[in-house]
């Protein structure tokens, strides 16, 4: 082999080299989707499926967790959405493939006598293993969307609402958590 | 065995071959780094670079790829983000100014239009059209120069959170899980503070990720953004070396007499959400002895949501088609409209799609010249550009040759291929 033959063995091999390192690098780069995580104090109030739960604000009972391809979930959901004339916004429960969509049923009561904040975005699914799922949407009849557009219960506010998540398909909820009350609220969905 | 090596020192001959070893070297290093150092220098990685950051909104679907819901000046310098400053779309009195529309001729004769707020003029076919107008635009408005435009949608914001991880805006947990609502609800109810409260936490997450993460992380985010710019959720104008060549499709080398299919859609109001519809593209082309073809192209619309959709739809075909009919399944339908020029011919079509329901058009023309000869036979090149700002959509292609031909080689033809960036369909016969 001459020279100039191992020049051009030397460039090929460098090409080789850097296409494996390029390779190396997609299948180095194909990282996990990044969860987040919760991990509820000990402070918090835990209560079962169908429990009141009070915090200094607010009381929370989760009623059901359901998945969207149940067809009463879908309906409630669609009325709620459409009677919410205040929100324009439609959403869709078309999951993404590789998730599924859940929707909680929570009643929600002011324990006040005055105007308390709370937001819908406080909510997350809860895995065994405290993975959080933290809520996309939450729909209630038209009094209530105000409320939540407004993140502001009135005195004597009480209503359900129905809080959607997306989560991996396959994924089961362990508990649904308000995570910004005092304490916070977990409540188991068994 | 003996085993080759390289002895760099032993002879004049040698030293021409070291020489001719270190030049190749060079040339693949240099070839390597170029557009490396020029990402990084386009990027604001060596120097100052400021950009306009645009926020699309892709459930309420354009042709560059969503309505503009907020608009970022970002500076940065060697890397780091020196200023940052957000205009939310229906607040800011910038973004809200009348500007001129330069096109395209098919939805400003349609709609009979000549203006548009600034927020509201992204109409043209593509991301590549507007990025230059937006940057004339805004210097225009605001005597701000600009170095590029960045344009990301909801589904970009999406991805990116998977490599970054959760970030706190507003108060809130965004996750890529929740992302894409929380900005379709904000966009949709005016909230524009949240939106850039996100948007702004996104900006710093990534520029941290770009600074400190591990070598795995940068190697993700740095594919993540190539996967969103071929699948055009993420667009740089200009273009920046390695990251984004080809962002928009405009740079593909094409061959000659390709035909070629680009369905531009505009949602023009009612649930302002689109993300539940279905798309599909049904082409059947009859190629003739002379070369020229006979069309049938299907659109298919599936609504999964519960409102109904209000679209325009132009559909841009090769320049010199024809159209011999048009047939639609809905009686909510005006059009079609045909436009001509050197470069395309559109037939644009605006129509009603019901809750749960399909509509199809199909549009019926002739092309001429969509065929030429090289090497072993003739070939047949179908280029399907994908709109920016959808996930994806379904390719069915039926390609029937010439009487008494030979079909040597066919690619990307057959039925109900999902695809999620602009597709290549070639067929070579004899």
């Amino acid at each position: 082999m001459n020279r100039k033959q191992l020049v051009v063995v030397f460039i090929v091999i460098l090409l080789i080299a850097v296409t494996l390192a390029a390779s190396l690098g997609t299948f180095l780069a194909t990282v996990p989707t990044k969860e987040a995580t919760y991990t509820a104090p000990a402070s918090a109030v835990r209560v079962p499926l169908s429990t009141t739960a009070n915090s200094d604000t607010i009381a929370l009972r989760l009623n059901s967790v359901r998945d969207t391809s149940n067809t009463t979930a879908r309906d409630v959901w669609a009325k709620l959405n459409n009677e919410s004339a205040n929100v324009p916004y439609n959403m869709s429960l078309t999951p993404s493939p590789g998730e599924r969509y859940l929707i909680a049923n929570i009643t929600v009561k002011n324990l006040k006598s005055t105007a308390v904040h709370f937001s819908d975005t406080a909510f997350a699914v809860l895995t065994a293993n405290n993975t959080a799922y933290y809520s996309n949407y939450a729909v209630c009849n038209q009094n209530c969307s105000r409320a939540l557009e407004n993140r502001t219960l009135s005195a004597g506010f009480t209503s359900d609402l129905y809080v959607l998540f997306a989560v991996p398909a396959g994924t089961t909820a362990d508990k649904v958590v308000y995570t910004t009350s005092n304490p916070p609220i977990v409540m188991s969905v068994v | 065995m003996s085993i080759p090596y390289i002895d760099m020192c032993a002879s004049h001959k040698s030293h021409k071959g070291r020489w001719i070893a270190l030049a190749a070297l060079g040339i693949v290093l240099a070839a390597l780094l170029f557009p490396m150092v020029d990402g990084l220098s386009a990027t604001g990685f060596l120097g100052d670079k400021t950009y306009l950051v645009v926020l699309q909104d892709n459930s309420e679907i354009r042709g560059t790829g969503g309505l503009i819901s907020v608009v970022g000046v970002l500076t940065i310098h060697n890397g780091h983000i020196t200023h940052v400053q957000y205009y939310y779309s229906h607040t800011s009195k910038e973004l809200q100014t009348i500007v001129p529309l330069d096109g395209p001729e098919s939805f400003m004769t349609f709609f009979n239009v000549d203006s548009a707020r600034l927020f509201d003029s992204n109409n043209q076919y593509d991301f590549a059209s507007f990025a230059p107008k937006m940057q004339s635009d805004w210097y225009n408005t605001t005597g701000q120069r600009v170095d590029g435009v960045i344009g990301l949608d909801f589904a970009a914001a999406q991805a990116i959170l998977n490599i970054t991880g959760p970030i706190t805006a507003s108060g809130d947990v965004i996750t890529s899980r929740n992302v894409f609502h929380r900005l379709e609800y904000y966009s949709a109810t005016n909230k524009g503070d949240r939106m850039a409260d996100i948007l702004s936490s996104l900006t710093y997450s990534v520029f941290g990720l770009v600074a400190d993460a591990s070598v795995p992380q940068k190697l993700a985010l740095y594919n993540t953004l190539r996967t969103l710019a071929d699948e055009k959720h993420f667009f740089i104008y200009p273009e920046v070396g390695l990251i984004l060549q080809n962002a928009d499709g405009q740079n593909q080398s094409r061959a000659p007499n390709a035909d070629s299919i680009s369905i531009v859609e505009t949602n023009l109001g009612n649930g302002k959400s689109d993300f539940g519809i279905e798309r599909a593209i049904n082409y059947r082309v009859q190629l003739l002895s002379d070369g020229s073809a006979v069309s049938n192209l299907t659109l298919t619309y599936k609504n999964g949501d519960w409102w109904s959709s209000d679209l325009f739809a132009e559909a841009v075909v090769p320049p010199g088609a024809k159209l011999l009919a048009v047939h639609n399944s809905t009686n909510q339908f005006i059009g079609p409209q045909i436009t001509n020029n050197e470069n395309f011919t559109v037939f644009s079509s605006r129509f009603i799609l019901q809750p749960y329901s399909t509509t199809r058009i199909t549009y019926l023309y002739t092309l001429p010249d969509r065929v030429y000869e090289n090497g072993i036979g003739s070939h047949y090149d179908l280029n399907v550009v994908k709109q920016g700002g959808i996930n994806r959509y379904t390719l069915s292609t039926n390609v029937q040759l010439p009487a008494g031909a030979k079909l040597i080689h066919a690619e990307n033809v057959g039925p109900n291929l999902v695809f999620t960036d602009d597709v290549h369909v070639s067929v070579v016969y004899r």
